[in-house]
Formats: C-alpha cells, sequence, structure tokens
C-alpha cells in the first residue's frame, strides 16, 4: 500500500503530467479562461485517463504482446482513447451541456492529448502491473487537474490585471505556466 | 470590535489621511534597515555592492519598462527599489553583478511589469528572480563556497546545509540566541533575526503588514518542524532552529505577505500562511533544495487565488 502512495505522490506532484513532463499543454492554455471550464476539463480528463490507461494496458499485455503485434501499439492506443473520447463527448452533449458548450473544441481535443497518448505509454515502458498502471493513470489525471485548476484561478486574476497588449492572453498565459513549472521544483526529491 | 462601528460614516468633508503607495513601500524598506545594515557590517563592501547594484538595477528596469510600454512613470513609488532591497537580502554577498542584473531583470520586468505593473503581480517579484537564479546557476547560492573567504569568528558552514547532509548534531553548537543575534553565515540580509523581527513587528505595528500571516507562517513552520523532530529526533534539526536559520524570519514578515500575491480575508491568510511554513519545513526536510521558503511561498502564491475564495458570506445574501 505504502507503495502505491509514493507512486501517486511522484505522478502527481513531483512527474506532474503538465508541469514536469510537459504534456497536454494545448487543454492546459484553452481551457484555463474560466474556472468552470478547468474543472470541467479536469473531470473529463480524469475519466477518459483512467479508462484509457486501463484499457490499453489490458489490450498490450492480451492481445499486443500476446499474438505479437507490439508494432501496433500506436495504432492501436490511438483507437482505444479516441472511442473513448467519443463517448464521453455523447454523454456530456446529452446530460451537461452547458459543460460540453464550454469545453468545446477541447473535448474532441482530448483524443490527441498528449497527456492521455503518454500516461499509457509510460506505463508500458515502466512494464507496470495492472493495479499500477490504474495507480498512474489516476494520480497522472489528477495531477493533471490539479495543475489546471490552479492556474485557471492564477489566471483568472491576470484577466483582471493591466497587462500589455502584446502580452495578453496566451502570452501571459505562457508565462505563468512556466512560473508554475518552476514552482513544482519544489517537490524534487521528495520521493 | 463591534462590526456596527465599521458601518458609521460622518459628513463629508474629509481629510485625507496621508497614506500612499509609496509611503507603505517607504516604510518596508525602513523596516528591512537593521538586518541589511547587520549584513552590512559584516560582510562589508561587496554586500554594499550587491545591495546598492540590485535597487538601481531594478529601478532602472522598472523606468525602461515603463517608458517601453508607454505608462506613466511608476518608479518613483518605491516598489521597485523594494522588490531590489529584497532581492539583494537574499543573495549572498559574493554575488557577481550579472546574476544581480538578471535577477532584478526577472524580479521586476516578469515579476512584475509585465503583469501589469504593480498590484497586478500574481507572485511576489523578488522570489520569483530568485528562484530562476536558483535553478539555473545554483552553485552562486551555495553559501558555504560563495562566502569562504570571510572568517566572521563564528562557525563558517550554512546551519540549514549542515544539517541536510550532516544531521541536528553538526548544529547542536548553534543556540537559538546566537542565531537570532545573526552568528550564523546567509544572505546579506537574512541571517539577523533580531532586526528582522523589531522591523516586522513595526510594520505589523503600522497595519503594513497583517499580523495573520507571519504569525501562521511561524506556526507552520514551528509545528511542523516540531513533528518531523518528534519523529526522528537524530533526523531532524528541532523547531526553534529552523524558525531562526534561513530565509523563515524574512519570508515571515517580508516575503509571504506581499500586497497583491497573498489573500484578504482572514481564513485565507490563516491556511496560506500555515501552508507556506509546512512546506517550507517539508522541501527543508526531505526535498532536494537546502531552504525551501522561497519555492513554498511562491506555491502559495499559486494557491492563492482558490484560497481565496474561502470568505465570508454577504451581507443580506439568502444562501
Amino acid at each position: 500500500m505504502g507503495d502505491y502512495i509514493l507512486l501517486a505522490i511522484s505522478c502527481i506532484l513531483i512527474n506532474n503530467i503538465l508541469l514536469a513532463q510537459y504534456l497536454g499543454n494545448c487543454p492546459f492554455l484553452g481551457t484555463s479562461k474560466k474556472m468552470e471550464t478547468a474543472v470541467g476539463m479536469s473531470m473529463a480528463v480524469v475519466f477518459v485517463l483512467v479508462m484509457a490507461g486501463v484499457i490499453t494496458w489490458i489490450v498490450n499485455n492480451y492481445i499486443l504482446v500476446k499474438f505479437d503485434l507490439v508494432y501496433l501499439r500506436t495504432i492501436a492506443f490511438i483507437l482505444v482513447i479516441a472511442s473513448l473520447v467519443q463517448f464521453v463527448e455523447m454523454f456530456l452533449k446529452k446530460s451537461i451541456p452547458t459543460l460540453y458548450a464550454g469545453l468545446g473544441i477541447f473535448l474532441p481535443l482530448i483524443t490527441t492529448n498528449c497527456a492521455v497518448m503518454g500516461v499509457c505509454l509510460i506505463n508500458v515502458n515502466e512494464e507496470y502491473t495492472f493495479v499500477q498502471a490504474l495507480v498512474t493513470s489516476f494520480s497522472y489525471a489528477v495531477g493533471f487537474g490539479l495543475a489546471l485548476i490552479l492556474f485557471a484561478g492564477v489566471r483568472e486574476r491576470i484577466i483582471l490585471a493591466r497587462v500589455p497588449r502584446p502580452l495578453q492572453d496566451t502570452s501571459i498565459g505562457l508565462v505563468t505556466a512556466g512560473v508554475l513549472s518552476l514552482a513544482f521544483f519544489a517537490f524534487k526529491g521528495w520521493v | 470590535m463591534s462590526d456596527s462601528k465599521k458601518f458609521i460614516v460622518s459628513h463629508a468633508p474629509f481629510w485625507h489621511n496621508g497614506s500612499s503607495v509609496s509611503e507603505r513601500h517607504f516604510n518596508m524598506i525602513a523596516a528591512a534597515l537593521p538586518a541589511v545594515l547587520f549584513g552590512l557590517t559584516q560582510y562589508g563592501g561587496p554586500a554594499l555592492a550587491v545591495i546598492a547594484f540590485s535597487v538601481s538595477t531594478a529601478m532602472i528596469w522598472e523606468m525602461l519598462l515603463s517608458a517601453a510600454m508607454k505608462r506613466p512613470q511608476t518608479v518613483t513609488d518605491g516598489s521597485a527599489a523594494l522588490i531590489g532591497l529584497l532581492f539583494a537580502m537574499l543573495l549572498p554577498a559574493s554575488s557577481p553583478w550579472w546574476l544581480v542584473l538578471t535577477g532584478t531583470f526577472v524580479s521586476v520586468v516578469v515579476g512584475k511589469m509585465i503583469f501589469g505593473g504593480i498590484g497586478g503581480n500574481p507572485f511576489h517579484p523578488a522570489l520569483l528572480g530568485y528562484g530562476i537564479l536558483l535553478v539555473s546557476w545554483g552553485d552562486y547560492f551555495d553559501f558555504n563556497e560563495a562566502l569562504r573567504n570571510y572568517d566572521l569568528g563564528f562557525d563558517m558552514l550554512y546551519p540549514l546545509w549542515s544539517v541536510k547532509f550532516f544531521g541536528p548534531d553538526a548544529v547542536a553548537h548553534f543556540s537559538a540566541w546566537d542565531l537570532l543575534a545573526g552568528q550564523q553565515i546567509g544572505g546579506i540580509g537574512a541571517t539577523f533575526g533580531i532586526g528582522l523581527i523589531a522591523g516586522g513587528l513595526y510594520l505589523i505595528a503600522r497595519g503594513f503588514v497583517r499580523w495573520e500571516i507571519p504569525a501562521s507562517f511561524l506556526a507552520g513552520v514551528f509545528v511542523t518542524a516540531f513533528i518531523f523532530h518528534a519523529a526522528a529526533p537524530d533526523r531532524y534539526a528541532g523547531p526553534l532552529f529552523h524558525l531562526f536559520t534561513g530565509y523563515t524570519l524574512l519570508g515571515a514578515f517580508f516575503l509571504a505577505p506581499e500586497d497583491s500575491s497573498s489573500p484578504v480575508n482572514f481564513i485565507p491568510m490563516l491556511i496560506y500562511g500555515a501552508g507556506a511554513g509546512m512546506l517550507t519545513m517539508l522541501i527543508r526536510n526531505i526535498g532536494v533544495y537546502v531552504d525551501g521558503v522561497v519555492f513554498a511561498v511562491i506555491l502559495m502564491n499559486i494557491a492563492n487565488p482558490l484560497i481565496d475564495k474561502i470568505r465570508p458570506k454577504a451581507i443580506g445574501k439568502v444562501a
């Protein structure tokens, strides 16, 4: 149990998928202007990432490796992730239309969210067991959500500040994201 | 104090009580002076050079940026000078000139001006400059190495470094009083505990700094250090040692309560301070960095907008 907790802390804080591995930056910048969208995006990513992590692990170990089809890994993973996102999209459109509208283009973009694909590939490369893969997928997603929500909080304030025109919006967002990444250096060596 | 008194407003005309942005900053500079002067007597010329260069370049960056952004000159309000001074207080006396120049550029330009100048910065500017330099040129912040040509008549090893790599026994000879009186090496303006406390109390008494943040910061450091020490006394130093070493006092009174990057409500201020204190101790005890104040305060700056959402209910609002 202790190992799993350490693994989770490592994935959430030290190897944060956004701020330490720099994966998934498009939704990070795109959905962080409003707290509501940021929270929605975090939830969507948690759901997609946990499902994708589990299913790709099963696909990898029981289909690809077993039938010696490892060279199809990328395409197989993309297929799994794309269908999952489609499923989430239909679900949100039906049940939470406001959130669906708020997420806009970024929901289909989870398909090409490098964080999701990245975590699935990390799980395979590190040769995690099933439970470990479950824990890492969930905690990477939580780390994604944590960074995104913190960033959205800061950005909501920046919108109110008198930022010079050439730096408005995404430029100042990138500067702020850099500072967040710098601050996450603090967690180095915690595990 | 009864709340009803707050709502009594007498008739116009009103008299301005003279408070202003620049008054605030000049008072903070004055409050920092005892610690700075002590640093100057210890480290002499090089320290004076670092401080003078840091303050002047910070002001020049602000002038240049104000001109480039075609906005009114704000350099006279003392904010840039304060940032430069606080930044210099964190540095070792032997810092080369380009380090100071880069640091004040990052502090003033990236940390403050591009976020819209005074009041808009989401992080403490001086800490941002320090953090970036620490990650880029960590060697210059190794106080043992940086101050090796000094012999001030006490143990010339950085206490936090000793405790990190050799355990609490290596620092057993530091008494709490010696640490408070500045008998330790460190940043130019960070070692003289008595001066920092006096300056901080002055700021609190004048109302420039609310007491909640320093108090909860120090409490957070104390309690976390106490828990670590109680769990493994042979590996972690006691709470008093951690209160009086490194940047703890400077952070509590001057860095954490920065105007625009700290919360404004009562409970958020307590959470903010205590969180920064706890993170400081976690970084010192289990992280790779020797001192954690800088990163801890930046992390809490980031969390500040979220913490500050805890606010009292609007009067008369239903549910």
